[in-house]
């Protein structure tokens, strides 16, 4: 080395060396906090589901059963068999990269197997070599590659890192719904018991109590009147929403996030006025007390269990029709599997709003109704009292929630709700908003705490964006309609746009609303002043 | 002089110091974050190309170190929680000593105690960058142990509160 001179020294190559994609070596230990903890025993147990075990993905061992390796294979074989459109998304991909660098996770990361296209080939690789002619003869050659250990260990570790927001999807040429890939890989996984409990806890608590979070009939309604003595405290109006009351003209549907978690139980206090407001015949329900359905993130089988209960319950009860919260996955289900998993809801009514007249048709087969189609049709009607000037105090953007955005396309409702209710509304970049919204990176399951770091890299693109708008137009409030969002928002915007809260819409809607006896209103749901005192000006 | 030649070789430099940032990157993302400008497609790159460019105009210009601290912040909460060392992800900074040697050429002689002088307050950005890292790890920490808590522990104690007023018949305002 002393032979050479200062600038041979300086000369480094930083490019590191090219790296085979078809290497799996994922070291878990290593990557503490990208990845889920292990579905627990119990859960598993509880829901009939193969292989309960203690494990850890940082052990060498993963207590695999014996045969796993036929397990899957079979398995990928009945997938195929039963869904034309894996087969399709399969064989279809011609790696033009158009999903390549549109994935949060990717961006954030920088990680090349989060590029959706290298993600779906972790699986596509297996089913070239397992079940083409091509795969089967020539190999790596064809893009195909065999099934070892390490490969099972990597879908675990990539398939548990796409938040199935299908924001690639809308680039593909070919429509290849990636989301649909990542489902049925966790299909696989789940044949040998590899899922996460973030996923599978909530999926045994919501069969067993109709509830993400496993809250029995008693504690839901202590709960509710919780919120409604909090509430009373604001507007001076004590409110007694109905619960299991049969005969009601509609069943309404919340995330049970919405009564259990905060900012989601000032949306809910928002709901709740709005009915009394329009004098809506409606019930609550405790056993179909969540309108989330983490099956969507597991199994078709446990998918359609949980989507069952809702449509039982309104079967039970005689409802009319549903009326449906600002939950996200929700309405995927609702509006893309609902009526080949359970439906058509023959026995329900085209639901019809009974202060408008409109009939939403669109709601032909499912009979159920996104909240913010009924206040935006409400508010067109000029059926609504408002005190916009109410939350003045906030600097408003909207997030667009992936599943209402990209599955159900419910793009204009919410922004004309918002800017029926509020004064200051500004838009996020044109790139980042609609269609092409970008993920709270906490969805499909992945929303837990263990797996932080991997939200924060993925929360970048949102964060980056949210930035933007609060130092640009001085933002100090970000909406959404999506339970999962104002779940795992708060900790992206502290992150990485510090200084701006996360809301429902309803929860504006409910400052804004002028309540028929109501107190002269001094807060806002939350219990904080209307007019921010001069000293705390800008630390709303 | 010294000031000078580098002024002169600012734009040069900068490049220089974004692509040895993001060479290191898998060559698929290399690409990707030279090649997408646009700064919400791509906030990775943006932020090295507006973080650095701040900071080697604060070291050219004689900033004081707590000045630089907002555009480390911006390139250094990206690295904070990427897949990177914390040596990784700081180290960056002294690659700025080569490259404004190398700026310089042979204006470098003579201008020794300039250069040292630019050379230390390259170090005391390193020492910055080194605490605005750790702050972003023990924020990401500190998010992670709220999120533990406030899912579990915040609404239980206000219904709690709550339960126990009803049960005691009072009917207390809410203030928080």
């Amino acid at each position: 080395m002393a032979e050479k001179s200062p600038q041979e020294l300086i000369q480094i190559d930083f490019t590191p060396p090219p790296r085979n994609w078809m290497n799996p070596a994922v070291d878990f230990e290593a990557r503490r906090g990208t990845w889920s903890y292990p579905a627990a025993v119990k859960n598993l147990d509880y829901l009939g589901m193969p292989n309960p075990r203690e494990w850890s993905p940082t052990d060498l061992d993963w207590k695999l059963p014996p045969n796993w390796k036929q397990i899957i294979h079979d398995g990928f074989e009945d997938l195929l068999k039963k869904y034309r459109s894996l087969k399709i998304f399969m064989d279809i991909c011609v790696r033009c990269g158009a999903c390549a660098d549109k994935c949060h996770f990717y961006i954030g990361s920088g990680d090349p197997k989060n590029m959706p296209v290298l993600r779906a080939e972790l699986l596509r690789s297996i089913y070239r070599q397992d079940f083409t002619t091509m795969g089967r003869i020539f190999g790596s050659l064809a893009g195909g590659r065999e099934l070892t250990e390490e490969v099972l260990k990597e879908w675990y570790y990539y398939f548990f890192q796409c938040t199935e927001c299908r924001r690639c999807s809308v680039y593909c040429p070919y429509g290849i719904d990636t989301a649909e890939v990542t489902m049925m890989a966790r299909e696989l996984l789940n044949l040998v018991g590899l899922n996460i409990n973030w996923i599978l806890e909530p999926v045994a608590n919501c069969q067993r109590t109709g509830n993400h979070l496993g809250i029995q009939p008693h504690t839901y309604k202590d709960n509710v009147e919780f919120l409604c003595d909090e509430l009373a405290d604001v507007t001076g109006i004590k409110l007694d929403p109905p619960i299991n009351r049969k005969g009601a003209e509609v069943l309404f549907v919340i995330p049970s996030a919405d009564y259990f978690a905060d900012p989601g139980t000032y949306t809910f206090c928002g709901y709740l006025m709005l009915f009394e407001h329009i004098g809506l015949d409606y019930t609550l329900s405790s056993y179909a007390s969540d309108g989330g359905n983490f099956g969507l993130f597991n199994s078709v089988e446990n998918l359609k269990r949980l989507n069952w209960k809702i449509y039982q319950e309104a079967r039970r009860l005689g409802v009319k029709w549903i009326l449906g919260g600002e939950c996200g996955h929700m309405w995927r289900v609702m509006h893309q599997y609902m009526d080949t998993l359970n439906g058509p809801a023959d026995f329900l009514e085209v639901p019809r709003s009974p202060f408008t007249g409109t009939v939403f048709s669109n709601t032909a087969s499912t009979k159920m109704v996104h909240i913010c189609e009924f206040t935006s049709d409400l508010l067109r009607h000029g059926k609504l009292k408002l005190d916009k000037s109410r939350n003045d105090k906030y600097r408003v953007t909207f997030h667009d929630s992936c599943n209402p955005a990209r599955a159900v396309g419910l793009l204009e409702e919410p922004r004309y709700v918002l800017k029926n209710v509020c004064n200051h509304f500004f838009e996020m970049p044109e790139n980042t908003i609609r269609e092409h919204t970008f993920c709270c990176a906490g969805g499909a399951g992945l929303g837990n705490d263990e797996n932080m770091e991997m939200r924060l890299r993925g929360g970048l693109p949102r964060g980056n964006a949210l930035r933007w708008v609060r130092d640009h137009n001085d933002v100090n409030l970000m909406t959404c309609i999506c339970a999962i969002d104002r779940a795992t928002l708060p900790p992206l915007a502290n992150y990485w746009a510090p200084g701006v809260e996360i809301a429902g819409i309803h929860e504006l809607v409910g400052n804004a609303l002028i309540m028929e006896g109501e107190n002269e209103r001094t807060t806002d749901l939350r219990g904080l002043p209307l007019v921010p005192e001069k000293e705390e000006q800008g630390d709303v | 002089m010294l000031a000078e030649t580098l002024a002169h070789s600012r734009d040069t430099i900068l490049d220089r110091w974004i692509e040895s940032v993001i060479a290191r990157y898998p060559e698929d993302t290399a690409g990707f974050l030279r090649r997408q400008a646009d700064r919400f497609a791509n906030p990775v790159g943006a932020s090295l190309r507006e973080g650095l460019a701040e900071v080697l105009d604060g070291v050219l210009g004689g900033a004081e170190p707590g000045a630089l601290e907002p555009a480390l912040d911006r390139v250094i909460r990206v690295r904070a929680v990427q897949d990177l060392s914390p040596a990784a992800a700081v180290g960056f900074v002294f690659e700025l000593k080569r490259l404004l040697r190398d700026g310089l050429g042979d204006a470098q002689a003579g201008n020794t105690a300039a250069l040292a002088e630019i050379e230390s307050s390259v170090d005391r950005a390193a020492l910055t960058a080194f605490e605005v890292y750790m702050r972003c790890r023990e924020q990401v920490w500190a998010i992670r142990n709220a999120e533990v808590k406030n899912l579990s522990v915040g609404i239980m104690e206000r219904v709690a509160e709550w339960r126990a007023r009803r049960e005691a018949g009072e009917d207390a305002p809410r203030n928080q």
